[in-house]
């Protein structure tokens, strides 16, 4: 026994050496996969160039491994839904409800570097450009002709992101695949912010230069990029060169628009309801150039598309089960729109509704107008008392919705959330860009451009036509907002045209007055959150915050 | 020590002169305590010297308690240096033939041995005394014993008689404010809930701040288990002897990389040797009801504010309002009745002491639809073998747990219905029941009793937790022990949380109904091996120990949720699994250096390997110190009466942490794979997205210094004892997450080695015995700890403003972490009042001073307070008299603060909203709040309270039938708490007062028989 106990003390000193190396562990979840291993296997690459999209569009990965972003809430800190905040809220076509912390500030022009919502975009837009960057190292060289087209929609995908925070934030921090991945501190492409936004301008428009053949061909590869959606990127930049540059680049704004439209693979959709349906992605649609791909099965989140309906609906006015098909977890009573957008969107109202007020209590859906973009109903009042009241009041939205324009159900529908895609660039807005870049050369058959996009919202009723004479820059502005509302894109019309801060125009609650108020010009552009200036000292801030 | 010898007066005529002479000699001097070490020295020699002419004498005797001088049963005597010996019979007698001169030896458990040099005596009775209680306890500390008067670093004892009573399932219960410096939260009322245990603050931000608990020598992985709600419930409180609390790091560095925030040891019951066979039954019932409802409004009364805010709500509102008054806590809630029986077996089989025990409990919850069934069984083996040379420690421990969790959400709706509605109106889509979607409210309110009744929140948990313990005295080196330790825990849960298609969607969002199903497994190997050497050479003890350890731990778990995808659509399918892994592996050493019995120096070193870092960073070395000097023991107090014990401690150790607590590879660049409902379409298929981690390759352990200084103190015959601490602990390198800069990583915060922090206290420990007469005795136990937590660094940069936020965006960041405030103080705006002092709404002192709006702005909000309590305070009574006994344990703690936040969401325009109407708290009535104030410091409140925790009291029956002892007890639990704070109960861990299970008040009848 003795002999025995002694054997085995050797023994387990013996395991000793054994046991330290029992130290050098590898993942053993067949979820997890070491970065080493993601060439093992094409379907990784595909899988990691899905995260790239995914990364825009919802929280996470779900239960494995959630969120991307720690965050308060996943759903916030989503880009869909942290942009079209930004977009939308901060001017005349939305306000929100909600008492989160930072709404009320974004609703009325006064928001710090601290608001929420901010931070969430530009940490957002930053980890896409992340994503991207490690993507484009990892299927850098190959000569696989789908992954050359991969490589080239990841860079697609980082320029777009550096497009929008170019727009919104003017001077991020700036990353490409030649960056290390750890604690490192990146810095922005110049300290001047003036000079940085200039350099991320030149960037943006050389990757996407660089990327355009080597891209799917014009609709050919739904709802991933393709050649359109690079020159439609390619045209946005080129119309708001001037705000990022301070050298207007109309030329290069028709030209790319142009491309598009001659390559003769989109056109506007009948209805213009379709590119806000369940079934507004292509082939169903052939307006849809690119969108963000939702599925009530398969591409879920309380994001995009889904919180565009949820958050616009209300028990009492619109109710999200009758108009748009969701029955779980509905009616959020947050955004809806304010009086002045109300007066943009029915254009004349004398032609409408004669010299007369806006009956809204006799006619809440605006039947009488024939332009039939007016998805919205009267809710309480068109008034809203104050930055922060009920969702009750206000002009409730309904434009997005879950169901098939012909109003059945959808195709993978879940009782919670939408299939409908959420639409970055359609064929209206090739039209209404080539139309601008033209007004702005000086060329009468910018109303052509006008017109067509009229005509389809007016079902071809001569009212929506309009002469060369009535085309001006703030009906353009206007029809813009007419054709794009609720998109996401309204702060950067504003901004263009000098009405987002400017005293030119007012709207409820803007500067927190309540018929608005002027606001300073530094607010054209959001600062760099505080959260990024702490962390990293490379950082400069931005000029006026 | 206190001898009496009773000579036989009839002296040995054949007896050498000269040892009868030594024999009166050590007699004298024995009566006059004066004994010099020489003479003794002489004396020995002398007796083996006579040995050899010396015949075998036949002697007798009888030992006996020297306090009541009864018989004891079972002690061992022997010849000191033999074989020959043997144990005391029922009446404490004993007879056996020694040789002149030889020594025996008595020895029983819990008194002092004695010995005795052999002369001529034929009778010899002993009396032992009881080892004086707590000062000559053997302590268990890591991987060895000690003697406590011997220990050199903070330790509390807290052994079973001194256990909280009452209808406890939870072993951390009995532990609540029992010792100083440990802060116990339960984590609410529900059967068998676990808790949160801090010992000395936290001394982590992201790492887990939970002691290493031990059991049996066996750490435990209290890494949670899907399906079991309290990682410790697998040990049944009935079999734990005692709780350790090794507070500072020079007792918890031996335990290196796992002890940064202290050590529980957990040593369960054994059967004793020679011990004769004891069978013991504890059974109880308990009642236990709630104890009060959060006020809110009555359908009359929500009826009243409907009318007078017409203002503010829609008119049609009124119209959506019943005609009831339904008391919605009042249907959740019940009164509860529970039981719990104990059965165990323990002796001895010859030189095999065993202990056999099963425990059953059926414990319902106040909450209806919440129970928990559990049967447990140890048996623990406890044989020497090989003449004394093999000690074996055999433990075998297993649970089952069936648990029905039902739904606590439902507490939160209960107080949030609308209380003018109707329980069942019949619909049939629902069941029945009033649901708020078939009046046109989707977003409405749960109704709280088919949120609670429809519910099937099952599960049931299997653990088996076995060790085995050598300890060899290498035979060639008797000085020398081997000490092998190989333990396995194995634990297996399945559940599932089930509802109907009649329930809400809202509770099953996004499906009609949906199916849950889950499992897990933790797998947790162990094998410790270690060898122990001591010494005497002189004035000199040397007791040097070193070894290894290697611990695997092992998790896995999946879920699958299947859902009905509305009326006539496909049914979706949401699954998730995950399986982990990571190994520990240290070399430990530790040397005892004792001198002169007065001065004691400890000095450990463990060398720490973690599989959670890269090769570089892996290992980790926490070295420590102390040194104690028993100033009792220095010739100017030995004599004193007075002082009876007086030690000082002074102890530096460095301890580390590496229990990342969701992610065992933070140092490799990983890909993970989402779940369904996650995918994108890429060439139309959709398709799990891969998304590479956030990682940092060089993160490592983070590290806390501690510095303690300590004094153990006795009077009066140790009457009055106790001992006193200061202590400061400073973690580096914290494990931290932290905002990383954007573009640096694939997320925008990492887990990596960030910023400092302090904890500095004191602790007192007083233990009174005012009266312990025959009949009568009284003992009070009093423990007080102070703690003072301040972060010192957080972040890469020295950003003065940098601070870490909680809270979420929509009810407002209330908490933060910020460099010169305790971690997680209060974040909030200052309120204004109106000359009546009552908040103006939305009113709040523009801090910034930047004028405008201070709703929410971070800007504006000041730090203050948070929810640590400044002083914990324990005191405890026990009391007998006769066969009746009492006893009771207080608590207070004082300086934690709480935000209100079921009052802070009150206002009255959230009372109707989305088509429905929602209860609020009268406290609203006080506010007079339109819209919801988040963030006011009106709502942060003084929650120091002080609690009754139980009140016991008992009676003894002796000999009821035969040798059938009984005692019947009855406990009051949650007796009362005495607070300011406004809430239901000011006990609530994170600082934010949301609704939670309620802490019942528990009345129990006992029966315990013993033979």
């Amino acid at each position: 026994m003795n002999k025995i106990i002694i054997l085995g003390i050797f023994l387990s000193t013996l395991m000793v050496s054994s046991c330290v190396k029992d130290l050098d562990v590898t993942p053993i979840d067949p979820n997890k996969i070491l970065a080493g291993n993601l060439n093992d296997d094409p379907a990784y690459m595909q899988q990691a160039l899905a995260k790239v999209y995914a990364s825009f569009t919802i929280a996470g990965q779900g239960a494995n491994g959630g969120a991307d972003i720690a965050a308060s809430d996943d759903n916030f800190f989503t880009t869909t839904r942290a942009l079209w905040n930004l977009q939308e809220i901060t001017t005349d076509e939305a306000i929100c409800a909600w008492g989160d912390v930072g709404i009320s500030d974004l609703n009325t022009q006064t928001w710090s570097a601290q608001n929420p919502f901010l931070t969430a975009l530009y940490q957002r837009l930053s980890l896409s450009v992340t994503y991207a960057n490690e993507y484009i190292r990892n299927s850098a060289g190959s000569s696989d002709p789908k992954l050359i087209r991969y490589n080239a929609e990841a860079r697609y995908l980082r320029a777009l992101a550096y497009a929008w925070s170019m727009d919104l934030f003017g001077n991020p921090a700036f990353t490409t695949e030649l960056d290390p991945v750890g604690k490192v501190f990146p810095k922005q492409l110049d300290p001047v912010f003036t000079t940085g936004r200039k350099l991320l301008f030149n960037y943006v428009v050389s990757e996407l230069k660089d990327i355009e053949n080597k891209l799917g061909e014009p609709g050919s590869s739904y709802p991933q990029a393709d050649q359109a959606a690079c020159w439609m990127l390619l045209a946005r930049v080129y119309l708001n060169a001037e705000v990022y540059t301070g050298t207007a680049k109309f030329d290069s704004c028709k030209f790319y628009t142009e491309k598009v439209i001659s390559s003769g693979k989109y056109s506007l959709a009948t209805n213009y309801r379709q590119n806000f349906s369940a079934d507004n992605n292509r082939p169903n649609n052939p307006e849809m150039i690119f969108a963000f791909a939702y599925d009530g099965v398969n591409t879920q989140g309380y994001t995009g598309t889904t919180f565009l309906i949820e958050s616009s609906s209300d028990a009492t006015y619109i109710r999200a089960e009758d108009f748009h098909g969701l029955t779980a977890n509905t009616n959020w009573n947050g955004n809806r729109s304010k009086k002045q957008f109300m007066y943009v969107l029915l254009g004349d109202t004398i032609s409408v509704y004669g010299n007369n007020p806006i009956p809204w209590a006799t006619d809440p859906m605006f039947k009488q107008s024939k332009d039939t973009r007016i998805l919205c109903k009267v809710k309480k009042s068109v008034d809203i008392p104050s930055p922060s009241s009920s969702g009750d009041y206000g002009i409730g939205v309904y434009k997005f919705t879950a169901k098939n324009t012909n109003g059945s159900q959808a195709a993978n529908y879940s009782t919670a959330f939408a299939s409908t895609d959420f639409p970055v660039f359609r064929y209206a807005d090739a039209l209404l860009m080539r139309a601008e870049a033209k007004f702005r050369l000086g060329d009468a058959t910018a109303v052509n451009d006008v017109n067509a996009v009229r005509a389809r919202a007016f079902n071809n009723d001569p009212a929506g036509v309009i002469t060369a004479g009535q085309l001006n820059a703030n009906f353009l502005l206007a029809e813009r907002g007419r054709e794009f509302y609720y998109e996401a894109q309204r702060r950067t019309d504003l901004v263009r045209f000098g009405k987002f801060t400017d005293g030119n125009y007012f709207w409820a609650w803007k500067g927190g007055a309540v018929n608005g108020t002027n606001t300073s010009k530094h607010l054209n552009v959001f600062p760099i959150p505080s959260d990024e200036l702490s962390s990293n000292p490379n950082i400069i801030p931005t000029p006026g915050y | 020590m206190k001898i009496s010898i009773c000579n036989s007066n009839e002296k040995s005529s054949n007896q050498p002169i000269i040892n009868q002479l030594f024999n009166n000699m050590k007699v004298r001097s024995m009566k006059k305590n004066l004994i010099s070490f020489r003479i003794l020295l002489l004396f020995v020699a002398c007796t083996f010297a006579f040995q050899a002419f010396a015949q075998d004498i036949q002697i007798s005797g009888k030992v006996s308690d020297a306090k009541d001088g009864l018989s004891l049963p079972g002690a061992t005597v022997q010849v000191k240096g033999t074989t020959v010996g043997m144990l005391t019979d029922l009446d404490g007698k004993y007879s056996l033939k020694v040789k002149p001169g030889s020594v025996l030896s008595f020895t029983f458990i819990g008194y002092d041995p004695q010995e005795v040099t052999i002369t001529s005596q034929k009778t010899l009775d002993i009396a032992l005394q009881q080892s004086s209680t707590t000062l000559e306890q053997v302590v268990v500390i890591g991987y060895g014993t000690v003697k406590k008067s011997d220990a050199t670093g903070s330790i509390s004892v807290t052994s079973s008689k001194d256990f909280n009573k009452g209808a406890i399932t939870s072993p951390q219960d009995l532990l609540v404010g029992k010792s100083a410096g440990v802060v116990i939260t339960t984590a609410g009322g529900a059967p068998g809930a676990g808790s949160t245990i801090r010992i000395r603050g936290g001394s982590s931000l992201n790492a887990s701040n939970d002691p290493l608990i031990i059991v049996d020598g066996v750490p435990i992985d209290n890494k949670g288990l899907s399906g079991s709600s309290n990682f410790l419930n697998f040990v049944n409180p009935n079999d734990i002897e005692t709780f350790t609390v090794l507070k500072d790091a020079s007792a918890t560095a031996i335990y290196g990389s796992r002890a940064s925030n202290g050590v529980i040891l957990i040593t369960t019951k054994k059967g004793q040797l020679g011990g004769k066979m004891k069978f013991a039954y504890d059974g109880n019932t308990s009642i236990a009801n709630a104890i009060d409802y959060t006020d809110v409004y009555s359908g009359d009364q929500i009826r009243q504010i409907a009318q007078d805010l017409v203002g503010i709500n829609s008119i049609d509102s009124y119209a959506k309002l019943g005609s009831e008054n339904t008391n919605w806590q009042k249907q959740i809630f019940r009164t509860a009745v529970s039981q719990d029986h104990n059965l165990s077996l323990s002796g001895a089989v010859k030189s095999l002491p065993y202990r056999v025990s099963v425990g059953y409990t059926d414990q319902n919850g106040i909450l209806k639809n919440t129970d928990m069934q559990r049967t447990t069984a140890s048996l623990s083996l406890t044989p020497t073998m090989f003449k004394n040379s093999l000690k074996v420690n055999f433990n075998l421990k297993g649970v089952n747990t069936n648990q029905n969790f039902g739904d606590d959400g439902s507490i939160e709706s209960a107080t949030k219905m609308d209380p003018s509605q109707v329980i069942k109106d019949g619909n049939t889509s629902s069941d029945g029941y009033f649901q708020w979607p078939n009046y046109g409210a989707n977003l409405g309110t749960p109704n709280p009793v088919e949120q609670l009744m429809a519910v099937d929140n099952k599960s049931n948990v299997q653990r088996v937790i076995g060790n085995l313990q050598l300890d060899y005295k290498i035979p060639f080196l008797p000085d020398l022990h081997a000490n092998l330790n190989v333990a396995g825990d194995y634990a297996n849960s399945d559940g599932y949380n089930n509802r109907p298609v009649t329930s809400p969607n809202r509770l099953v969002t996004p499906y009609w109904g949906k199916i849950n199903n889950y499992s897990s497994k933790n797998t947790n190997n162990l094998l410790d091996f270690y060898l122990n050497y001591v010494k005497e050479i002189g004035v000199n003890k040397i007791d040097l120990t070193g070894g290894y350890s290697w611990q695997h731990f092992k998790r896995e778990g999946d879920s699958r949720t299947t859902g009905f995808n509305g009326v006539g659509h496909i049914s979706q399918v949401d699954k998730s699994s995950f399986i982990t892994e990571n190994y520990l592996v240290s070399f430990f050493g530790r040397l005892n250096y004792t001198l002169l019995n007065r001065y004691l120096l400890t000095v450990t070193l463990r060398d720490d390997g973690s599989s959670r870092f890269a090769k570089d960073n892996r290992w980790g070395l926490f070295p420590s110190a102390a040194f104690a000097w028993k100033i009792k023991e220095e010739s100017f107090l030995k004599n004193s009466k007075v002082l009876s014990d007086l030690k000082l401690r002074l102890g530096w150790g460095v301890t580390g942490q590496q229990d990342i607590t969701d992610n065992d590879y933070p140092a490799q660049a990983t890909y993970i794979t989402s779940s369904p409902g996650n995918y994108y379409i890429i060439d139309g298929q959709y398709i799990p997205t891969l998304r590479p981690s956030a990682y940092d390759p060089n993160i490592k352990w983070e590290e806390t210094t501690t510095m303690n200084i300590g004094l153990d103190f006795g009077f009066v015959d140790n009457r009055i004892s106790g001992s006193f601490d200061v202590y400061k602990r400073t973690t580096d390198d914290l494990l931290n997450t932290v905002n990383v800069p954007s573009g640096s990583n694939f997320s925008n915060t990492l887990l990596t080695n960030v910023g400092s922090l302090e904890n500095k206290g004191a602790e007192l420990t007083l233990n009174l015995v005012p009266i312990s007469k025959q009949d009568v005795y009284l003992s009070l136990g009093f423990n007080v700890g102070y703690n003072v937590n301040e972060i010192t660094k957080l972040n890469f940069t020295d950003d003065p403003n940098y601070a870490i936020y909680y809270g979420d965006a929509f009810s407002g960041q209330k908490q933060i972490t910020k460099v010169g405030y305790p971690a997680r103080s209060f974040f909030l705006n200052q309120q204004i009042y109106d000359a009546s002092g009552n908040p103006i709404e939305g009113l709040y002192a523009d801090l910034s001073g930047k004028g405008g709006s201070v709703n929410g702005d971070n800007a504006d909000k000041y730090i203050a307070h948070n929810s640590a309590p400044d002083y914990l305070m324990g005191l405890s009574l026990r009391f007998t008299y006769k066969d009746f006994d009492f006893s009771g344990s207080t608590r207070a703690s004082i300086g934690n603060y709480l935000y209100n936040g079921i009052g802070s969401g009150a206002s009255y325009d959230q009372m109707y909203t989305n088509g429905y109407w929602t209860n609020e708290p009268t406290l609203l009535s006080k506010t007079n709040f339109v819209k919801r104030q988040q963030t006011s410091d009106y709502f942060l409140e003084n929650a120091s309270f002080f609690k009754l925790d139980n009140l016991s009291a008992g009676y003894k029956f002796d000999n009821i039938y035969k040798k059938l002892n009984a005692r019947i007890s009855f406990t009051v639990q949650n007796v009362l708490t005495v607070t300011k704070y406004s809430g239901l109960d000011p006990e609530v861990n994170g600082g934010i007062d949301n609704s939670f299970y309620p802490r019942p008040r528990t009345f129990m009848l006992g029966v315990s028989l013993s033979y």
